[in-house]
């Protein structure tokens, strides 16, 4: 049985990586297209660099959580395999506690850098010009949802990813 | 200077315990800003990262692992290696060898050195494993070849060390072929020399023998990948394109071999890939995001600085203080990305380098071959990481402990190239 | 004795840029040392471009130079620096950007309701961003911009190239080199300190010195940060700001691109195109937009003020 809270921000984690599946399929697509627009008919977008460059951080900042959930970030652990039950759980909290201790940094950093742009109009100088705090708030939404899923998998060993990857909250 | 060992201790107990890379990273670099400049200095969490994330050129990285994953559900990677196969059976080590040769030439598509592991890793290692190479070979030759990128152009830490410098681009460009070839051929040949000395890393060919017919039906099976190639270079090289925006050019090539010509992807299948590569892409953006943070704590307290300045006052013989040099940048391209490397110590060392008599153009092309080191040290080197996401079956240990012979291998070239800069620089001066 | 946490992204390479915040560094450290010095990380090393505002907004640190183009958008003041039809005027005449300068007061003026010190302008704009063309794609009037695919960076270029017929291009810094060679662009926007640094002049050999667009290269504070300096420290660091706004643009212009840079492009093959008196009126009609949606930005009173004392029509 799985709390509420616990799905909750475990669906918010596979939505967000749901939507870094488009982006991932929106930075081919686009890209392609600005390049041939401008080859072919010397007419590119003026968004296509501003944005598809956002979607960079988005794919390290909003998939985190979830790849989190999956035990898919990268580590080498060899220690905690080899370990018994209870040092692995140690090794586990310790992860856990860094984990949020940074996480929670970050988001709080990030959510201020937001809000100062906000409050400040501040854009980027471009023709597009993007208002830099849409971007920005990606560090406090990503951050505190990956800090939340340090917090759950605390208790437990990563879940091993079903084979479509969807939790059973979406389900 | 006792604080930048504690945080680098730190950032090493993380990994030991099984942290995320990241987490280490981060954190480490966290206690650091903030054990510098109190909890003010925190605000470079965020700054650094996304000043590092945000960013054109990076997005080679999620869309040559889309048309890996891509390629992956297609018979392409096995027929590329049937071919070899069917052609060079009679050499042992032959895959190996193919693979270098392979990130050789997509060393010529891609400037970023991690694009070209994402790329060859995913097809290269299964197929490698499959026909019973050991995971040292298999892992180690994709890893320690994918920085070939860096070297061969088009190449984006040459255009910044340009910018740097004040060296002409062109010039490095050209600058980078013959070492680019030699430290390929440097691979394979020791690659050949190992499975010589242990041949059970790499078993010879047992099948029935080929016939030439069966030679040619192995070539048709690689025309896919073959056009693949040619219209990526073709959308660099016509103009098409820039380097980071051929990605996308070869992203969607492969989408066409994978759903239109072979059918190997439904609509889910489709979804399935988009998803692994936004998942994979963001895994290995979120170290490097992080490993900037750690970076840009060694930078508050100038620790490059130090280094790098000790060694300048020794007083040593040339050619001592140049092997020094090379040393220290090793030790740095630890810690520290490539594009940090060649900001934080072109200003300091450049003058020393010039004031030894050596050529500004020489050196640039040694920090590269010195960066073709750092991305596959730990524990900042994003290569083992980039293989490690798009060949999950290898353990992150076990890619790590594979380069360590690659490394003595890029570091003995090095050495050459550096006691004999005229190596470097022929090929320049002819065109010049 | 207090310790001021200073950035900027530009490399020591740029050695025509780097000359006034190098000396200013220098100017300020030895001011008095006891009392103020400057902790100072260039190349952006600490913090990219683009980081640099939030930075000095958190308070992370204390003091960062700006290429003004950089953020026109998010301090629009700073706009009349890069306007099209006013730039010729303000390079031509520098003192008006010199401290204590009216348009320098209404600037600084306008920049402190948004929190923030402007110490200085480096005592003007540095010379013009013209059109750099390739060979095989040469700009040399401006009928030749239609159809050119141009590299541009700022929202005024952008708006002027695309009146003028041609594609305003994105390109990453780091590929503008790649493009030019292959034909991905035609042309770049750029200034010549710009075009030295990139070695951008190996793959351009025209130049149409129409002004598009410029910039400075101010020194920027948080408001509160500066206030709260003690009369001694703001001394010390005055001596600085004294020194880069009588030096900086000054010898960038001067001992670097018309003594160094130009002589060298031209030997080196570069052809020149002036723009004339009917190319620089089209130029100014064309903009009267840019200019208007600047105006709409800053306010009215404002806007026209400043364009005012910018071509010298009011003082
Ligand atoms: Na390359
Ligand atoms: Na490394």
């Amino acid at each position: 049985m799985l709390a509420l809270p616990v799905k909750i921000v475990e669906g918010v984690g596979w939505v967000l990586q749901a939507i870094g599946l488009f982006a991932v399929g929106f930075m081919a697509l686009t890209i392609c297209y600005d390049a041939m627009m401008r080859y072919l008919f010397a007419a590119p977008t003026s968004w296509s660099l501003e944005v598809n460059s956002y979607l960079v951080v988005y794919l390290a900042v909003m998939t985190a959580a979830d790849v989190h959930r999956r035990g898919e970030h990268i580590a080498i652990t060899l220690w905690p395999e080899s370990a018994g039950p209870a040092t692995r759980r140690v090794l586990r909290v310790i992860t856990a506690v860094v984990g949020i201790i940074l996480c929670s940094i970050l988001a709080w950093r990030g959510y201020l850098m937001s809000h100062d742009a906000f409050r400040y109009g501040e854009r980027v100088s471009s023709a597009f010009g993007t208002p830099t705090w849409i971007p920005y708030a990606m560090l406090p939404i990503g951050f505190t949802t990956l800090a939340l899923q340090f917090l759950i998998n605390a208790f437990r060993d990563p879940k091993p990813a079903q084979d479509d990857g969807v939790p059973s909250a979406v389900l | 200077m006792i604080e930048p060992i504690i945080v680098v201790a730190v950032m090493l107990g993380l990994i030991a315990i099984g942290a995320p890379i990241f987490l280490a990273l981060g954190a480490s670099g966290l206690l650091g800003l903030y054990m510098a400049r109190g909890s003010m200095a925190f605000f470079f969490g965020p700054t650094s990262l996304f000043g590092q994330l945000n960013s054109f050129e990076l997005l080679a990285l999620p869309l040559f692992i889309l048309m890996g994953n891509f390629l992956a559900a297609t018979p392409v990677g096995k027929n590329l290696f049937h071919a070899a196969v069917a052609w060079l059976h009679w050499l042992r080590g032959s895959l190996a060898i193919s693979t270098v040769g392979a990130s050789a030439v997509f060393g010529a598509v891609s400037g970023v050195s991690i694009a070209g592991v994402a790329a060859v890793g995913s097809i290269a290692v299964p197929q490698m494993l499959e026909r019973g190479y050991s995971r040292t070979i298999a892992a180690g030759s994709v890893v320690s070849s994918g920085a070939l990128a860096m070297l061969i152009p088009p190449s984006v830490p040459l255009i910044i060390y340009g910018a740097v410098s004040s060296v002409s681009v062109a010039d490095l460009f050209i600058g980078g072929i013959v070492p680019g070839i030699a430290l390929a051929t440097a691979l394979a040949l020791y690659l050949y020399i190992r499975v010589r000395i242990y041949p059970e890393e790499a078993p010879a060919y047992d099948g029935e023998a080929f016939t030439w017919g069966d030679r040619m039906r192995a070539l048709g099976g690689i025309w896919h990948a073959i056009i693949l190639i040619v219209f990526v270079l073709g959308a660099i090289y016509s103009g098409i394109a820039t380097p980071s925006e051929a990605a996308a050019f070869g992203a969607f090539g492969a989408f066409v071999i994978a759903v239109v010509i072979f059918r190997a992807l439904d609509f889910k299948g489709i979804v399935k890939v988009l998803g692994s590569t936004a998942r994979i892409s963001g895994a290995i953006l979120l170290i490097m995001g992080c490993a900037r943070i750690f970076g840009d704590y060694l930078n508050l307290v100038r620790v490059p600085d130090a280094i790098t300045s000790a060694l300048i006052g020794t007083g040593l013989p040339p050619e001592i203080v140049l092997i020094l040099v090379m040393l220290v940048l090793v030790g740095l391209g630890m810690l520290v990305d490539a594009v940090s490397l060649i900001v934080v110590s072109v200003p300091i060392l450049l003058p020393l380098i010039l004031a030894l008599g050596y050529d500004p153009l020489w050196f640039g092309i040694i920090l590269v071959m010195n960066l073709e080191i750092a991305v596959i040290t730990p524990p900042v080197g994003l290569n083992l990481y980039t293989l490690k996401a798009v060949v999950p079956t290898l353990r992150l240990e076990e890619i790590i402990r594979s380069v360590v012979p690659f490394v003595f291998v890029q570091f003995a070239l090095l050495v050459v190239f550096v006691l004999f800069p005229s190596i470097s620089l022929w090929l320049p001066n002819l065109v010049r | 004795q207090e310790t001021l946490t200073g950035v900027t992204y530009i490399p020591p390479s740029y050695e025509d840029l780097a000359y006034g915040y190098q000396g200013f560094v220098e100017a300020v450290n030895k001011a008095d040392p006891d009392v103020l010095q400057l902790d100072f990380y260039d190349s952006g090393r600490l913090l990219k471009a683009d980081e640099q505002l939030p930075a000095l907004r958190s308070g992370n640190i204390d003091l960062m130079f700006h290429t003004t183009s950089y953020v026109t958008r998010s301090l629009p003041i700073l706009g009349i620096l890069g306007l099209p039809g006013v730039v010729e005027a303000l390079y031509e005449n520098p003192d008006r950007l010199k401290r204590g300068s009216p348009l320098f007061e209404l600037i600084a003026g306008e920049l402190e309701k948004q929190d923030l010190k402007l110490l200085t302008l480096g005592g003007g704009i540095f010379e013009p961003e013209y059109i750099w063309s390739t060979a095989n794609a040469p700009v040399t009037s401006i009928d030749d911009i239609k159809g050119k695919k141009v590299r541009v960076v700022s929202y005024e270029a952008t708006d002027v190239i695309e009146d003028f017929g041609g594609a305003a291009v994105r390109v990453p810094s780091s590929e503008l080199y790649l493009a030019l060679q292959r034909g991905t662009v035609d042309a770049a926007v750029a200034t010549i300190s710009t075009i030295n640094g990139r070695d951008l002049n190996e793959q351009t050999a025209n130049v149409y010195r129409l002004p598009l667009t410029a910039f400075a290269i101010g020194i920027f504070m948080r408001k509160d940060r500066y206030d709260a300096l003690s009369d001694e420290e703001k001394a010390a660091l005055d001596a600085g700001v004294e020194w880069f706004d009588a030096e900086s643009v000054k010898a960038a212009n001067e001992e670097y691109f018309a003594k160094q840079y130009w002589p060298a492009f031209k030997e080196a093959g570069l052809s020149e195109y002036q723009a004339d008196e009917a190319a620089m009126q089209k130029l100014d009609e064309v903009s009267e937009d840019v200019r208007e949606e600047w105006i709409g930005q800053v306010g009215d009173e404002v806007g026209r003020r400043a364009i005012a004392l910018a071509l010298g029509k009011e003082s």
